[in-house]
């Protein structure tokens, strides 16, 4: 179905609509490149479902005897300082590396779009509240807050995760925020209000749907964010319990002994980079499928 | 001299797309001679803008040009980028159609006209600045604008007429000899519209440059140009001298684009449309363009498109037709006669409207007050404002903007609160719709509905033609049954087939989804619809389907309407009682064949007075008043 | 604008800064509430708990007092920059981080140097070159670094220049400002590249959006030199929203620290931040928290001010005259 129409500039309008380009909705396969991220995160996921099932080894042995070998024989990566297998701890990291992750862009995006559409559609002093609050979160640099707070309190995996939601939340809000007040004056909506559309069915049903694009990508944003947060804090000390097989703690582990067994700290590495730019560009590829969807001009 | 200044020959112009290549314009070919002015008409999609920005150069990446034009001995498409930049602005100027983005918005006025000057005076010295500042000063005095402060200004602190005057002396500063002029008016006031024409023609002959004309409104090419050149579906259809196409077209498109801009002196009987919306060239290149909407085609002109031909030099010359008359139509000579006599009829008188309003009003509106507050400031947007709308009456409601006629169509949709003042809808009191029972709500939302400007925004890009059309049945009726084909029985009411509802509002055109927004308005069945300016964002020849859509449905249903529109000749054609307002006030009101035909208050007077007529005269009565204008 | 509309701008935003900043010592205040266990405890630390260390604590702490009381000491303390002795090294607060922040302060500044230098530069020039080679491999490799936390890049970083290819120097500060120089080279590229990356893409966004724009086809269609449109109406137009991150760059710069300190051993604020965290150290943690605070809020202050001289829209306020 092509558009064949283009509307024509309306006259004496102070600033004239737009013009529309022509429409063609033709469904593209993916490239290749969103292709392999959708297959590392499902390698990912089949690590932290299936962990403690296809790890060759016991990620926690350790075995000093045999400490920081070279990659080869049992050991696929090596082992790292405590002799323990460098490959199965990876596989079982997976697990911290995901779930928190998943729940911090879960709840803040829930909650974050349900305050934006708020804030967004109905305005007045309920936005204003939430617009000092989402502006003083921005200026504030939230891993600072964590280490700080998460230091005070003794730090742990959950309560950084607990933390990160509330530091996430400000940042949908306001990405949804800017989007429902570009679409809250539109005619469409305005035609529902007349209609007598209850509003709670305009913010979910006629606002969201048009937001959602930028909704989802950032929530696919924030996953790779907190991942390399948590990653971060634990690499710090203050995420996950020693001895907890995490790729952030395995790079603080093996930072020390970097030059004998580089591949116990590259491997970590490399998967936190991967699979967090993999979320990154599935989360951008989603953003134009969906928008594309409405193929507005 | 007669050697022509620009002398474009077979032009085409085309996109590189995943599909191998989209035709934007196919063939062009025109000449413009020193002092001369042509026009370039066409609606939206007809290429007319690519054609400019060919012509100059300035072609977005991924669009490439063919053919031939000659300037100065030179085919300019063969030049580099680096040969460009002599013949841009010095020889050739281009002013863009939208004066609030065409500013850069961080330089002062001064600095955007002294900027595009050829290098006066020594930079950088304090003389040199000087220098530059009164030339710019100058310059905007050219322009009419009087006050040298302006040139301390940002654009934004600028009016769109403003800026538009800026934006010419801008493009005039190297003094070129052809200025083209892409739709320069389009995005003003009907006032400011004729006034900016007017300078445009002024300095054209001043200085004696050719001028090449592009816009979508047939009646502006008349008053402005020696020869028109219709454009469509980036085809040429027509070539002729201006006078002579106006008194006869020769193209069935152009003849249906001139019956498609209803006439502003009396109230015709049939407004003319041409069906169907103008297509893709590509989509249409094995025959003529026009083909698939004219009513006279024939079997003959799908095969192949008909070429450009000078009538008068034909093998079998049509009688009566000095040379220089070009038309790309097959069937000329048979259906000549046709086109008059349809012409003919369809300028015929409607019957006259009953006079007299009905005795009990539906909408009854008193002495409106709405102020706005911004921060610190204040905006009156109504200013006690009186209106009446009687049940299956037409009103219009003429203004331009700012004159409050779309702040009184949200207050009576309940999309805003009066400050004060009285409203009353169908007995009920509605001037501010919160403090009502639910159950008067719901009955006002049951009496009057809105139709708004833009219809590529009124509905919801994300869902299904029937799904917002079932949302509306069932706030109506929150039982009702059958709701599919309560969908299609909408659909067909506006002209649209029922197998729309599972398309979404992206693949529809213009025209068809504003049917479709006015059958959502329709399906809670009011009494009352508020069209506000519903048909202004559209193409011409689409215009006229609106509205006669929009005759049909009130004599079926007698519904009423309150019309708001900017445009005269539009609100002659579609209303019974008219009031004129500005800047927040009703200044007239009455019968609209008198109003229009004696006007009383010097506003409507202006107003009327800007409607664009064929004649010099229209020009020519702005001039004197355009320098006292110029200041505001 | 005039010099009294600025004063009066500049006035309010300190007044906001001063408000501020008083909430957030309030907050970092009573982090010693917070943390669990007794306060005495905390303030212990690893000292044995002996009555005269209780008794000279309680003196020393003021705990007696009421928390207001204890507030208000803190408080006028502070405002003259002293947070007490650091429970760990029992030296002045102060002390420890005068001698700890000039290297931070390098490292920062250099790194926000790269990440506004190459983050504007590679987003112009991707932008420029659009659909292009180069731009797919600019938009392509920091995609791939903005998802690289800092500290991940550092140690790819001492691998593959320490290890592979003996270019700069992989640890500790170095000494003078060449040697400083070289010995943070690299920790400074680990920072920016996050910071760059994010600003690649948007500056990237920005230029597209204004090459699109009408007045610049007007400014061609005048003739103009392409120097000029590329500068006067291109960048200048397409820094306005990118000066409004500037602050946001800011935070990742500061963030980024903390994790490359610790990478590359630094001995800098933000190692000093973790570890007075994680050592439960509040004297030193409220004495960085407050440093950090103000600086971050000065700079958004900064970034506001450079915000209103670039767009005249916001300096005049919107409307014709």
């Amino acid at each position: 179905m092509t558009d064949t129409v283009v509307a024509a500039p309306p006259p004496a309008a102070p600033s004239p609509a737009a013009r529309a380009r022509p429409v063609t909705a033709r469904r593209r396969r993916p490239s290749w490149v969103i292709v392999v991220c959708f297959v590392i995160v499902a390698v990912v996921v089949v690590m932290v479902v299936f962990g403690s099932v296809i790890a060759p080894q016991n990620p926690n042995a350790q075995n000093p005897l045999n400490a920081l070998a070279k990659p080869g024989g049992a050991h696929w990566l090596g082992t790292d300082s405590l002799g323990r297998d460098v490959f199965s701890r990876l596989i079982a990291g997976a697990r911290t590396a995901f779930i928190g992750p998943l729940v911090i862009a879960g709840a803040s995006m829930l909650v974050g779009n349900l305050l934006g559409l708020w804030a967004g559609y109905r305005g007045g002093r309920v936005d204003t509240v939430i617009m000092r609050w989402v502006d003083l979160m921005w200026s504030v640099p939230g891993l600072l807050v964590i280490i700080v707070v998460s230091g005070t309190l003794g730090g742990g995996y959950w309560l950084a995760v607990g933390l990160l939601v509330i530091l996430t939340i400000p940042f949908d809000t306001r990405v949804v925020r800017a989007a429902a007040l570009e679409q809250a004056p539109r005619p469409y909506v305005e035609a529902a209000r007349t209609l007598g559309v209850p509003g709670w069915r305009i913010m979910v049903w006629h606002i969201w749907p048009n937001v959602s694009p930028v909704a989802v990508a950032n929530a696919f944003l924030n996953f790779a964010g907190s991942l390399t947060a948590l990653a971060g804090l634990s690499f710090l000390g203050l995420g996950v319990a020693p001895g907890t097989p995490d790729w952030g703690l395995m790079l603080s582990e093996g930072l020390q002994d970097l030059f004998v067994n580089p591949v116990a700290v590259l491997a970590p590495g490399a998967l936190i980079v991967l699979t967090a730019t993999s979320m990154n560009l599935i989360g951008d590829w989603l953003q134009e499928r969906l928008s594309s969807r409405g193929a507005t001009r | 001299m007669n050697d022509p200044l620009l002398d474009v020959r077979d032009l085409r112009v085309s996109r590189r797309s995943p599909s191998g290549a989209d035709t934007l314009v196919s063939s062009v070919s025109l000449t413009l001679r020193a002092g001369e002015t042509i026009g370039i008409v066409g609606e939206s999609g007809s290429g007319k803008s690519m054609t400019a920005k060919a012509i100059t150069g300035l072609l977005p990446p991924g669009i490439t040009a063919s053919g031939e034009v000659r300037y100065g001995g030179r085919n300019l498409l063969t030049l580099r980028e680096r040969e460009w930049r002599g013949i841009r602005g010095r020889e050739i100027g281009l002013i863009l159609q939208d004066p609030f983005t065409m500013l850069n918005p961080v330089l002062r006025c001064g600095t955007i006209i002294s900027e595009s000057l050829p290098r006066a005076g020594a930079p950088g010295t304090a003389a040199g600045r000087a220098q530059r500042r009164a030339e710019a000063v100058r310059r905007l005095a050219e322009v009419g604008i009087a006050d040298p402060a302006v040139a301390d200004r940002y654009p934004f602190q600028l009016s769109g007429g403003m800026r538009q005057r800026v934006a010419i002396a801008a493009a005039l500063a190297r003094d070129p000899r052809v200025l083209i002029a892409d739709e320069p008016s389009t995005a003003l006031d009907a006032s400011t519209q004729q006034d900016i024409l007017a300078l445009i023609k002024r300095v054209q002959q001043a200085r004696g440059m050719g001028l090449v004309l592009i816009t979508h409104d047939l009646r502006v090419a008349f008053a402005m140009c020696d020869r028109i050149y219709v454009l469509y579906a980036g085809s040429l259809l027509e070539t002729a001298p201006a006078g002579e196409l106006e008194a006869e077209p020769l193209h069935p498109y152009s003849h249906g684009l001139l019956l498609s801009e209803p006439p502003a002196d009396h109230r015709v009987r049939d407004l003319v449309s041409i069906p169907g919306s103008v297509p893709a060239p590509d989509l249409v290149a094995g025959s003529c363009p026009f083909a698939p909407r004219c009513r006279w085609a024939a079997a003959a002109c799908e095969q192949g498109a008909p070429p450009l031909i000078d009538l008068a030099l034909a093998e079998v010359p049509l009688p009566g037709v000095a040379p220089g008359r070009l038309s790309a139509c097959l069937r000329l000579p048979d259906i000549r006669d046709d086109m008059v006599a349809l012409r003919e009829q369809a300028g015929q008188d409607a019957v006259a409207a009953p006079p007299g309003r009905s005795a009990a009003p539906l909408i009854q509106v008193s002495d409106l007050r709405k102020v706005f507050r911004q921060g610190s400031r204040t905006v009156t947007a109504l200013d006690g404002v009186s209106v009446e709308v009687g049940e299956g009456e037409s009103v219009g409601l003429v203004g331009e903007s700012g004159s409050g006629k779309t702040t009184l169509a949200r207050v009576l949709a309940g999309l805003e609160s009066a400050s004060s003042g009285q409203v009353t809808i169908d007995g009920v009191p509605a001037a501010d719709w919160g403090k009502l029972a639910g159950k008067d709500r719901r009955r006002l939302r049951g009496t009057i509905q809105i139709v708004f400007q833009d219809p590529y925004s009124s509905l919801n890009p994300m869902h299904t033609i029937g799904a917002a059309l079932g949302e509306a049945i069932a706030i109506r009726d929150p039982a009702a049954k059958n709701v599919s084909g309560q969908v299609a029985e909408l659909l067909q009411s506006v002209g649209l087939p029922a197998g729309y509802a599972r398309r979404r509002p992206a693949t529809l055109s213009g025209g068809e989804r504003q049917r479709v927004a006015i059958a959502r308005a329709l399906a809670v069945r009011p009494r009352v619809l508020i069209c506000d300016e519903p048909v202004s964002a559209l193409d011409v020849s689409v215009q006229a389907q609106i509205l006669n859509l929009l005759a049909a449905i009130r004599a079926d249903r007698g519904i009423g309407y309150l019309f708001i529109t900017h445009d005269l000749s539009i609100v002659r054609q579609i209303s019974d009682y008219l009031y004129v307002m500005h800047h927040g006030r009703v200044v007239e009101s009455g019968p609209t064949d008198r109003v229009l035909a004696s006007p009383a208050d010097p506003y409507t007077i202006k107003l009327l007075d800007s409607v664009p007529r064929p004649e010099a005269d229209w020009l020519a009565g702005s001039e004197a008043l355009s320098q006292g204008r110029a200041a505001s | 604008m005039t010099g009294r509309g600025w004063a009066w701008f500049i006035g309010r935003r300190l007044l906001a800064l001063v408000v501020l900043l008083v909430v957030i010592s309030f907050v970092v205040f009573s982090l010693q509430y917070l943390a669990p266990g007794s306060v005495i405890d905390t303030l212990l630390g690893t000292n044995p708990r002996t009555p005269q260390e209780v008794q000279y604590l309680t003196n020393e702490y003021h705990l007696n007092d009421s928390f207001w009381e204890q507030y208000w000491i803190w408080a006028t303390q502070a405002v003259r920059f002293n947070f007490g002795n650091s429970i760990q090294t029992s030296l002045p607060v102060t002390t420890e981080i005068s001698e700890r922040l000039p290297t931070s302060l390098f490292l920062g500044v250099y790194a926000y140097i790269l990440t506004m230098v190459l983050g504007v530069g590679g987003g112009l020039i991707a932008a420029l070159r659009r659909q292009r080679l180069l731009d797919r491999g600019i938009v392509a490799a920091s995609m791939v670094a903005l998802s690289t936390p800092a500290f991940v890049s550092g140690v790819f970083l001492i691998w593959l220049f320490g290890i592979e290819v003996h270019l700069f120097p992989v640890s500790g500060p170095g000494s003078g400002f060449f040697g400083d120089l070289a010995h943070l080279t690299l920790p400074a590229v680990a920072l920016a590249l996050t910071g760059m990356s994010f600003l690649v893409k948007h500056t990237r966004a920005a230029v597209i959006g204004v090459l699109d724009q009408d007045y610049l086809t007007f400014a061609r269609a005048r003739g103009l030199s392409p120097a000029r449109v590329l500068l006067v109406y291109a960048l200048r137009n397409a820094l306005i929203p990118i000066v409004t991150m500037s602050g946001l760059i800011l935070s990742y710069v500061i963030v980024g620290a903390v994790l490359v300190e610790d990478t590359f051993s630094l001995p800098g604020i933000g190692q000093l931040l973790v570890q007075s965290a994680t050592a439960k150290d509040l004297p030193m943690l409220q004495g960085v928290a407050m440093l950090v605070a103000t600086i971050i809020i000065v700079a958004n202050l900064l970034a506001d001010i450079a915000y209103m001289i670039a767009d005249p829209r916001i300096r005049l306020g919107q409307g014709a005259s």
